[in-house]
């Protein structure tokens, strides 16, 4: 029988953490339903995990790292990636752009929304990541280290700079600091 | 756009999330997943597809699954029975089938007639055999070392019933008559084709063992003081009817003009047969003139030998009707040949 004070905790961190890995599944895959599946499919997969009493050092950066590697099964079954994209991408950082963004209108943003999402996509992809998981789902730099899987030093310098191009793209002055 | 404009931006995208039905059944969908086996997982050919195919229609691949063993098993078992030694099924015959019927012989009786049977198989593989002229060294070894087996379990049987009592004695009596009688019998039947087909094999088929002797048969085990004699007497006659029918049945067959050496053997065989039957039909008339004046035990005795002989008539009787299967069989042959 499950522990019930397992599937007490899971809820519990299930609740909290859905939301968040919903958006960060849906900036990049563009199909709802595709995202719905990916959401699930991690979600199991850490509950899996989760029930076996496996260790898992942060449980946040454990469930984003199996949703990454999700969307990146996923674009590899329907688009297979060219070795080459891969090697010049770093095949350990490669992470894919999303397919069709006309499917993205599901997500009913208002003019302020809608364009820091544009600006985000228009950020080199390396700095994508970063940003969004540290401004839109406020992780912590060494959490985005461990679901990357590069340095936190390395982290905060993507952060830095890509909330710089972001500044850039969508007009803000450097005075304005407290981001 | 200012820094507020990108605060609230930011804000509004992080309100967005899952309608709170999705949420609830993607969570149901988790907590209700199977578990996965702690003991391992699927090999990969039952995985994906194939899983899923077998999972949709499980009861009928079940019943499928258990129809093919037990069809493919009956079948084998039943092909098992039939099989001679050298045959690809024998091995199933003597080393599954009979071992199952081991232990299925519960009492010392059952066991010392299935002894008794097993020995008649043998004895009827060995003459199909010799018949077919297929009966070679490594077979005729293969029959001699189960032959011994089986004496010897039998001789297990009748050694442990030392100290029985006079009614178990009685009970095993006429099995180890039997046992006896058909040894004696078929020994001669089994030299007498070899000697028909091939010289060669007549000097293997003597080199048969029966190497423990029963027990000596004339300490009879039937008890004299509660021996039902008429009853005794009554069963031996039916036995001497029985020979007698099949005697004047082969007799009266026609018999294949083609095949000198069956023809020889059976002619041998009903000659061999009526001699005994006529010496147990004189032994039984002579009890009647001698019970005046002999003991109980001499009466017993000559009783004794004459349902031996009956006994072992009967026996090289039933080789008659081995021998007209394999002509038939021959003749099946020929036809399709044709």
């Amino acid at each position: 029988m499950i522990d019930d004070e397992k599937k007490k905790q899971f809820t519990e961190f299930y609740n909290r953490e859905a939301d968040a890995l919903f958006r960060f599944v849906s900036f990049r895959v563009a199909i709802r339903e595709q995202v719905l599946d990916i959401v699930q499919e991690s979600f199991t997969k850490f509950w899996l995990v989760f029930m076996e009493n496996k260790p898992i050092n942060n449980h946040r950066a454990f469930l984003f790292t199996i949703a990454r590697n999700q969307i990146i099964d996923w674009y590899r079954k329907i688009k297979p990636a060219s070795l080459n994209e891969m090697m010049e991408e770093n095949s350990n950082h490669y992470f894919p752009e999303p397919i069709d963004q006309k499917e993205s209108d599901w997500l009913k943003l208002s003019a302020e929304a809608h364009l820091v999402t544009e600006a985000l996509k228009k950020l080199p992809s390396k700095y994508r990541e970063a940003v969004h998981l540290r401004l839109i789902e406020d992780l912590k730099p060494q959490e985005i280290a461990e679901i990357i899987g590069i340095a936190t030093n390395a982290v905060s310098v993507r952060i830095n700079r890509g909330i710089n191009e972001l500044r850039k793209l969508l007009g803000i002055s450097k005075n304005h600091t407290n981001l | 756009m200012n820094m507020e404009d990108l605060k609230k931006g930011i804000g509004e995208i992080k309100s967005h999330g899952l309608k709170p039905i999705e949420r609830q059944e993607i969570l149901n969908q988790i907590l209700g997943a199977p578990i996965p086996s702690p003991y391992g997982h699927f090999p990969k050919f039952l995985t994906g597809r194939w899983l899923a195919i077998i999972s949709r229609r499980r009861f009928a691949y079940v019943l499928a699954l258990i129809l093919i063993i037990v069809l493919a098993g009956s079948t084998s078992i039943y092909a098992a029975e039939n099989s001679l030694p050298g045959d690809i099924f024998y091995p199933i015959k003597v080393n599954l089938t009979e071992k199952i019927r081991d232990r299925l012989a519960t009492t010392p009786k059952a066991k010392a007639e299935w002894a008794t049977i097993k020995v008649g198989r043998r004895i009827q593989e060995a003459t199909k055999l010799a018949a077919q002229g297929k009966l070679d060294e490594t077979k005729s070894q293969e029959i001699e070392k189960l032959l011994t087996a089986h004496t010897e379990s039998f001789n297990s049987v009748i050694e442990a019933l030392a100290t029985s009592t006079a009614a178990e004695l009685h009970e095993i009596s006429n099995a180890e008559i039997e046992f006896e009688a058909i040894i004696t019998a078929n020994k001669q039947v089994l030299k007498k084709v070899a000697e028909q087909v091939d010289k060669r094999q007549f000097e293997e088929i003597d080199s048969f063992k029966f190497p423990k002797r029963l027990k000596d048969t004339k300490d009879n085990h039937k008890d004299p003081e509660n021996l039902d004699f008429e009853n005794e007497r009554e069963i031996i006659k039916i036995r001497i009817e029985k020979v007698k029918e099949t005697i004047r049945q082969a007799e009266q067959e026609k018999t294949e003009k083609d095949n000198e050496i069956l023809n020889n053997l059976k002619k041998e065989i009903i000659k061999n047969s009526r001699e005994k039957i006529e010496r147990a039909e004189k032994i039984l008339d002579d009890i009647e003139n001698a019970r005046e004046k002999d003991s109980n035990k001499k009466v017993i005795e000559s009783l004794h030998e004459s349902s031996r002989t009956a006994a072992e008539a009967d026996f090289a009787t039933e080789a008659i009707s081995k021998i007209k299967k394999v002509e038939q069989s021959e003749k099946l042959k020929d036809r399709n040949e044709n």
